[in-house]
């Protein structure tokens, strides 16, 4: 009895929670601040029908609960982009929902520019006025309770990597819920004649349509259609085209006036309304040039940048190199000699037929040591690292040198980001190519990234070139990847169509990394890697076993001789393990050992094979996982075509060297 | 031919032609088309005539261009729409966004000898009530000079006047991020290898690549024959 009426009370509560959005400009700690307020069980879902993310957390908060949605960060709600369009229709859709706007108390007026977005769009917002602490370091010191006075809002100074007034800003949301504070939102006046046209706009409005679609006003919609707003002008238009007529026709009108585009228009007035306010508020002091103002400019200068930028990726990968592979070795001694045994016993006992229990207890326990003897050191060692080069902001930076060499290749600076990330592992990586703006963009970093040797191709090139031939050598390949990379891109950039955007980015100041939000980040990455990898490694280890036991290998390679012996020179044998290698790469090394009985490789191939055999594997069809994640997020069309290009390109190259190593080399 | 004769359309098709050359080599027929509001498929006719007039160079798929020619009878036209706002606002006492409705129709039906009087009468204004240029009686108009911002040097400081706006979606991200017209802006850091550069705006930083930058234009404090040595060999002003 008890216990019913606990639950009941707890559904009727879920079926009322708060919901909370939290909506800002990119770099105003807006992350921190929802990782302030909600616990771990962060729960990250696509907008319906589209790659925007957005995160959502639950939280209980003076016995109420809350859910919060950290909507994408943008600098404004038109709809430009993806993030934009998706910040604003949640912002519209969640009718009972409270705004928290978080805004960059060292940055007012910009910030402001979004703010008065949202006051137009007649949502209910609180302010939080973040970093104030990182404001008044550099000598502006803002007067919030004006700024709550001109705004018609409550606005609460916070530092929420400090965790101050974040209590305070989410008690004032559930106040103005409660209607215990009531807000009198300002209204964005406009010029004279601006102003005249938008009440006619208005007219026309409330003369036609019966009712706006998701509840916007109509002034905000007037304001909206004359800005040509893409999708608002795209949804009206099918209500009524005539309303998009007249807007159109006033928008001219504006245009004659003023001799600039409405929308330019009225996005100058509406900062000019932002300046007024920020002016008003702001104090500013002399002070002294800041150690990180000294470090931005030595990082963002071509003569220090570059060398700096260069002594960063080398600490990185010997970071990864070295602690890696230290972790590696500990969680394979771990699983072989403990947990292995126990999974092979216990399946020994449990499956009555033979050959099931080799493919199952092989698939099986082969398949989830690739996942913890790859994943777990590298990827998560490598993520944790890349959080914190991201949220000190100087990956950013990174972007800005890398801008002019991407360029060459059909991208722009940014893109630099994700195809980093392939070192680590390609599949979050081709994930992160949705910062990119276009497909073609998108499509091109994706490709690039397949050719970038992750942690698993990383495997195999030291075990073979490292081991044996050297260091340098090592070093050779890396570079000789990189040239193929370049090269690739220079090519596949003229060779695909399609709309390429420029770099426009901001450059946050320098700021010291906060760890919970950066191992939330990692966090998020590897249970995103561990949902789409782990099934697929898995799956995968199954059903090669399966192959292998049922002699259906030999046939496999003979097939494959032809190009394997002929082109590439290397032993037939080798085939079969190129084709485990699909499944992830570094089991073309224990592949390797299996098959021919020995872990010394020098009896199996010479150095000149060694070299075509480490080239082929690190170029050759992106691993099944990466291959799952591209054709989920550009399509199986443009997968499979990626993965047959890597396979040709991997087969000349090889064949390629083969030839030089043979007629040109002793 | 004088330009009493011409038809409305063909003046009104000059004088958009010149306001859309502005921002661009040679203009599309399509896109002029919807700002004349004109039937597509009569344009072609138009711009026949046009061409034979010799006032446009007109290329099929390229776009069209105005000649010397067409730019000064351009330059008259909106001489006359301009004088015809103050017109409108100064004597009859018409409200400015009154004006330029009726002054469209107006500016088609003035004699050169009614724009010399027009002018007298209004005291040789030199702009329009929306603060436009009056180009001259000679035909001269104030163009402002600006530069694009890719061909500022780190260090140097400008306001930016307009954004070449082909790709009206890199419009809304810079206006989004603070870069728009008015704005002063300092070029912190400059890429040699190929141009990308660091914009300082008030409080904040933005990192622009090369293309974005050469289509933001902006005009300098310090007088251009004083610049012209600081600048890069190879670079182009544009109009």
């Amino acid at each position: 009895m008890m216990f019913c009426h606990e639950r009941s009370k707890k559904a009727k509560n879920i079926g009322n929670a708060v919901k909370i959005l939290l909506a800002g400009n990119p770099n105003t700690g807006k992350s921190v601040f929802f990782n302030r307020i909600t616990g771990i069980g962060v729960i990250i879902s696509n907008y319906p029908g589209t790659t925007v993310e957005l995160l959502k957390g639950k939280t209980r908060f003076n016995g109420k609960e809350i859910v919060i949605i950290d909507l994408p960060g943008t600098y404004s709600l038109g709809a430009g982009s993806m993030d934009e369009r998706v910040a604003r229709a949640a912002i519209l859709e969640e009718e009972s929902a409270i705004v928290i706007n978080i805004v960059d108390a060292s940055n007012l007026e910009r910030n402001l520019y979004l703010t008065l977005q949202l006051l137009e769009l007649q949502t209910p917002i609180v302010v939080a006025l973040n970093m104030i602490d990182e404001a008044r370091k550099r000598g502006i010191e803002i007067d919030h309770e004006k700024l709550s006075e001109l705004l018609g809002v409550p606005v609460i100074p916070t530092v929420a990597t400090r965790g101050e007034g974040i209590k305070e800003v989410v008690e004032t949301a559930l106040k103005v819920i409660d209607g215990k504070i009531t807000i009198r939102p300002m209204k964005v006046q406009y010029g004279r004649d601006i102003e005249a046209i938008i009440q006619e706009l208005e007219k026309v409005i409330k003369e036609r349509l019966k009712t706006i679609p998701r509840n916007i006003r109509a002034r905000t919609l007037a304001i909206l259609l004359l800005e040509g707003d893409p999708e608002i002008v795209e949804e009206i238009k099918n209500i009524d085209s005539k309303v998009v007529e007249a807007a159109k026709r006033l928008a001219e009108k504006v245009e004659e006036l003023h001799g600039e585009p409405a929308s330019l228009r009225i996005a100058k007035e509406r900062y000019g309304v932002a300046h007024s306010i920020a002016k008003a508020v702001t104090t500013r002091y002399k002070r002294k040039t800041l150690f990180r103002e000294r470090l931005d400019t030595l990082t963002t200068n071509v003569y220090t940048g570059f060398p700096i930028m260069i002594s960063v990726w080398v600490a990185l990968f010997a970071l990864l190199l070295y602690g890696g592979s230290f972790l590696e070795e500990l969680i394979v001694f771990g699983w072989e000699s403990y947990v292995a045994p126990i999974i092979d016993k216990g399946l020994f006992y449990i499956v009555p037929n033979e050959f099931l229990y080799h493919v199952i207890s092989r698939g099986l326990i082969l398949g989830l040591e690739a996942g913890l003897a790859v994943v777990v050191p590298y990827v998560t060692l490598f993520y944790i690292a890349l959080a914190i080069l991201e949220d000190t902001g100087y990956l950013t930076r990174m972007a800005y040198l890398m801008d002019n060499i991407m360029h060459k290749m059909g991208l722009h600076g940014r893109a630099i980001i994700p195809l980093i990330a392939g070192y680590g592992c390609n599949v979050p990586a081709v994930m992160g190519t949705r910062v990119l703006e276009t497909r073609r963009e998108r499509v091109l970093a994706a490709f690039l990234i397949t050719l970038v040797p992750c942690s698993a191709r990383t495997v195999v090139i030291l075990g073979l070139i490292g081991q044996y031939i050297g260091l340098l050598a090592v070093l050779v390949m890396y570079t000789l990847n990189l040239a193929i990379i370049a090269v690739s891109g220079f090519f596949l950039n003229r060779i695909i169509k399609g709309e390429t955007t420029g770099l426009v980015m901001e450059l946050p100041p320098y700021r010291i990394p906060h760890p919970i939000p950066v191992l939330k980040k990692t966090w998020i990455r590897f249970r995103e890697f561990v949902y789409i990898a782990f099934p697929l490694l898995i799956f995968g280890s199954l059903f090669l076993s399966a192959l292998e036991y049922s002699g259906f290998l030999r046939p496999v390679a003979s097939l494959m001789s032809p190009v394997v012996v002929g082109i590439l020179g290397l032993p037939a044998l080798t085939g079969i393990t190129l084709f485990f290698g699909i499944l992830r790469k570094e089991m073309t090394l224990e592949m390797l050992i299996v098959l021919f009985g020995t872990t010394d490789f020098l009896a199996i191939m010479n150095i000149h094979q060694m070299i075509v055999f480490t080239i082929v594997v690190t170029l050759y069809f992106p691993c099944i996982a990466t291959f799952a994640v591209l054709g989920k997020e550009l399509g199986w069309k443009t997968a499979i075509l990626i993965a047959i290009s890597t396979i040709i390109l991997a087969i000349i190259i090889g064949g390629i060297t083969n030839l030089i190593l043979t007629y040109f080399w002793m | 031919m004088k330009a009493k004769d011409l038809g409305e359309k063909v003046e009104e098709c000059l004088e958009i032609l010149f306001k859309l050359e502005k921002d661009r080599e040679r203009v599309k027929m399509t896109e002029l088309a919807e700002k004349l509001r004109f039937p597509y498929s009569s344009m072609t006719v138009l711009l026949q005539k046009l061409s034979n007039m010799g006032l446009i160079d007109y290329e099929p798929y390229k776009g069209v261009k105005l000649t010397d020619k067409g730019k000064e009878l351009a330059i008259k036209v909106i001489r006359r729409h301009r004088l015809s706002e103050r017109f409108l606002t100064d004597i009859l006492g018409f409200d400015w966004s009154e004006a330029h409705e009726h002054a469209c129709k107006l500016e088609h039906v003035i004699t050169n000898k009614i724009e010399e009087k027009l002018d007298e009468k209004l005291g040789k204004p030199t702009v329009c009530p929306h603060g436009n240029p009056i180009p001259t009686a000679n035909g001269k108009i104030i163009f402002e000079n600006d530069i694009p911002l890719s061909e500022l040097q780190p260090a140097e400081e400008a306001t930016i006047t307009r954004i070449l706006d082909e790709n009206s979606n890199l419009l809304r991200r810079l206006v989004a991020m603070g870069i728009l017209p008015g704005v002063k802006v300092t070029v912190k850091e400059k890429s040699p290898l190929g141009g990308a550069l660091v914009l300082k705006i008030g409080d904040y930083e933005v990192a622009l690549g090369h293309d974005v930058a050469s289509k933001i234009c902006v005009k300098t404090d310090v007088p251009p024959h004083r610049r012209r040595h600081r600048r890069r060999r190879g670079s182009r002003r544009i109009q």
